[in-house]
């Protein structure tokens, strides 16, 4: 283990890390992480088992090609600062100044009731509404939480997504640092969004944040993560764990922009327990990384429970988007909606893979999937992988996809309006991501709609 | 005043002539009705006019405004230089609703002077209740589940909102009910009298041509335009259909 070093490997945020593990993946590391966090027994445990199981998880024979990461020569732990501010004065210059150009701190006066940053490894900002405080509310990074609440976080964590899941949630699980937890107590409605944003720094660095969020009855949230990381030569992963636990009558949006640099492998799970009469609903926007594999999960455990997934997916040049959603149904008169757009391009691949699976037990089961994508040149590639398991025949289950190109009608006749070739296919494009844009809160599809037009200007001529 | 000339326009699609020496002018100020049976070529000519691809022009093809050849330019080229296609069968695109496409359509031709948002917002609800257009018709995704007539009036809409020169309307009047279709031709005779706009107005029905009171009739029929004159033509075509002129044709 060593202490921060030569800056110009900081690149390109320059400071110096309060703290770095050294490369690689052992025991040892794990022992050094739950050390410095001062972590109960159990989580240490937890971490060591989850540590074996990864060893032992074979990668899924299905997944596509994920060979060019080297697990021992990644940074897994790396503290900014070594602490977590309440203030931004208080965080130092060249950091704060990082999440200024992201628009955090602008967003945070005028439209979140709370704010998380989390940098590499360490959550360097929180903040939270003090009428939310006040209410019970409890908001601040996963690390603090298991000093502060350790009964509340040893009930849940690992109880959604368990440890041995699958061979990223166990790579999570052993390493994780930072990430999210939020408690709501019940019947506490939520009216602004909460936003935790991720950024990745460091050059061949991991970045593993954990969040768990338990929503009591009758509460309502909504929740959102931004992420990015700087233009580095060599590849780096991002492999979170969320859960979601959403109790009677609770109802939880989680919105996710991802837009990783082209050269991280963002390996995430994703996964919520819905209890009777709850909603939970995924929107998930994909434009960044290399390669994501994220099928966002809701079990849908209580009588009546609602799941929902929108998502976008976006891959250009030299990027494979696989990514789907899986909806669970365990009891009766549970429902669920899929609704999937993916656009491809300059060689981009996106890969839908979705489960709809109906227990016996569920009873009246409602679930429909839609999958539409638009290829816009003849380089790139969609695949659509749908699956359902339904072993109750009185259970509703729809399925469509659509796989189109650009219509030329269409772009005929907004070029007889006057419209470019370019701009007609941004148009286009738009529109056919509109359903989904709407449904995210109007900041975020802005900077949806920002980014996509990048993504466009990239390279049409 | 403005002028579209069209001159010995010739087009083949696959080694097949599908317009034959077209020649015609048009004027701002000027109502011109195109008209032809099914299959003439009417609807040809107009994309062709407004820069289709895949039609092949024969050399000494001219298509100009006021002295400006148009034929090497793009159809948004043209568009932006005052040309517009209304068009019989608009496309649906789901997504894009009306006021979004008009406001982007009048972006894309502003170089620098932009107009203000809420003055475009005002001119296009001020233009569609003149039309009365169901202002709830203006969020919708454009032409997606419109009837016929809602279609043919957000064309006339957009014509209006973008200013053309010169206004190609193929079979606007199809579609319609007589009550539309007469509000339809009295604004957008107002419109040309106020002498900054030109129409070819393609039909096959005689009958919109007593109300539309059009300054010159061209016929045209296997892509050739067979005859030139006033609203004594449609009357002929009213009474004896459209085989007159294929005689005439062959006559002369």
């Amino acid at each position: 283990m060593t202490k921060p070093r030569n800056s110009s490997l900081l690149q390109p945020d320059k400071f110096s890390y309060d703290y770095k593990s050294s490369r690689g993946l052992e025991k040892d590391l794990i022992l050094e992480i739950s050390q410095q966090k001062q972590e109960p027994a159990w989580m240490l445990n937890l971490r060591l088992e989850a540590l074996k199981a990864f060893k032992e998880l074979k990668l899924p024979k299905w997944s596509p090609d994920l060979n060019e990461i080297d697990f021992n020569d990644l940074y897994y732990y790396l503290l900014p600062l070594g602490k977590t501010l309440r203030s931004w004065e208080e965080v130092p210059a060249d950091l704060r100044n990082v999440f200024q150009k992201l628009g955090i701190p602008k967003a945070e006066k005028e439209m979140l009731a709370g704010v998380g940053a989390q940098y590499d490894s360490e959550v360097i900002y929180e903040s939270l509404r003090d009428d939310l405080a006040s209410k019970g509310v409890i908001f601040m990074s996963m690390d603090q939480g298991l000093k502060m609440y350790p009964e509340l976080v040893k009930e849940y964590f690992g109880s959604v997504v368990g440890p041995a899941d699958n061979k990223f949630s166990a790579l999570n699980s052993a390493v994780w640092s930072g990430g999210t937890f939020l408690y709501i107590p019940r019947d506490v409605h939520i009216s602004q969004p909460l936003q935790v944003y991720f950024r990745m720094n460091y050059e061949k660095g991991g970045q593993f944040e954990r969040s768990l969020i338990v929503v009591e009855e009758g509460s309502k949230l909504q929740f959102i993560e931004g992420c990015s990381a700087p233009a580095y030569s060599s590849n780096s992963l991002h492999a979170g764990v969320v859960e979601v636990v959403v109790k009677r009558g609770a109802q939880v949006q989680f919105t996710t922009i991802q837009n990783w640099y082209k050269n991280v492998y963002n390996l995430s799970t994703k996964r919520a327990i819905v209890g009777e009469e709850g909603l939970m609903r995924w929107i998930d926007g994909n434009l960044g990384s290399k390669l994501t594999m994220k099928y966002p999960a809701c079990v849908l455990a209580g009588r009546k429970a609602k799941g929902e997934m929108l998502s976008i997916s976006w891959a250009g040049e030299g990027q494979h988007q696989d990514v789907g959603a899986k909806m669970i149904h365990l009891a009766e008169e549970t429902t669920s909606q899929i609704v999937s757009k993916s656009v491809c391009r300059n060689g981009g691949r996106n890969s839908y893979r979705g489960l709809v699976s109906i227990a016996k037990e569920a009873n009246h089961a409602r679930s429909k999937s839609s999958c539409d994508s638009i290829i816009l040149d003849n380089k790139s590639r969609i695949d659509t992988y749908p699956r359902s398991r339904v072993y109750q025949s009185n259970a509703i289950v729809e399925h469509e996809a659509k796989v189109s190109r650009l219509e030329e009608e269409q772009v005929l006749y907004l070029a007889s309006r006057g419209f470019s070739p370019n701009e007609a296919e941004k148009t286009i494009v738009n529109g056919f991501l509109e359903p989904v844009i709407k449904e995210i809160p109007m900041e975020y599809a802005l900077e949806m709609n920002r980014l996509i037009e990048l993504e466009m200007e990239d390279s049409i001529g | 005043m403005g002028n579209l000339t069209v001159r010995n326009l010739t087009v083949t699609v696959d080694n097949k002539k599908i317009l034959d020496s077209i020649d015609f002018n048009l004027s701002t100020g000027e109502i011109v009705a195109l008209m032809g049976p099914n299959g003439s070529g009417k609807t040809t000519l107009a994309k062709s006019i407004m820069g289709y691809p895949n039609y092949r022009f024969d050399k000494d093809s001219l298509i100009e405004i006021n002295g400006e050849n148009l034929v090497p330019d793009s159809i948004a080229e043209r568009s932006r230089k005052g040309l517009f296609l209304g068009f019989q069968y608009p496309v649906e695109i789901t997504g894009v609703n009306v006021q979004e496409l008009i406001i982007a359509a009048i972006r894309a031709r502003e170089k620098k002077n932009l107009v203000k948002l809420d003055v475009i917002i005002a001119e296009i609800k001020e233009r569609a209740s003149v039309l009365k257009i169901n202002k709830e018709l203006l969020d919708r995704d454009i032409n997606y589940q419109f009837s016929g007539g809602e279609k043919k009036k957000i064309e006339i809409l957009q014509m209006f909102l973008l200013k053309p020169k010169f206004a190609i309307l193929d079979e606007i009047d199809s579609g319609l009910d007589v009550d539309s279709l007469k509000l339809l031709v009295q604004v957008v005779k107002q419109e040309v009298a106020r002498n900054e706009l030109g129409i070819l107005f393609i039909t096959h029905y005689p009958d919109v041509l007593n109300y539309l009171l059009p300054d010159r009739v061209l016929v045209m029929n296997n892509g050739k335009i067979v005859e030139k004159g006033n609203l004594d033509v449609v009357k002929r075509i009213a009474s004896e259909g459209y085989n007159f002129s294929e005689n005439n044709d062959q006559a002369a």
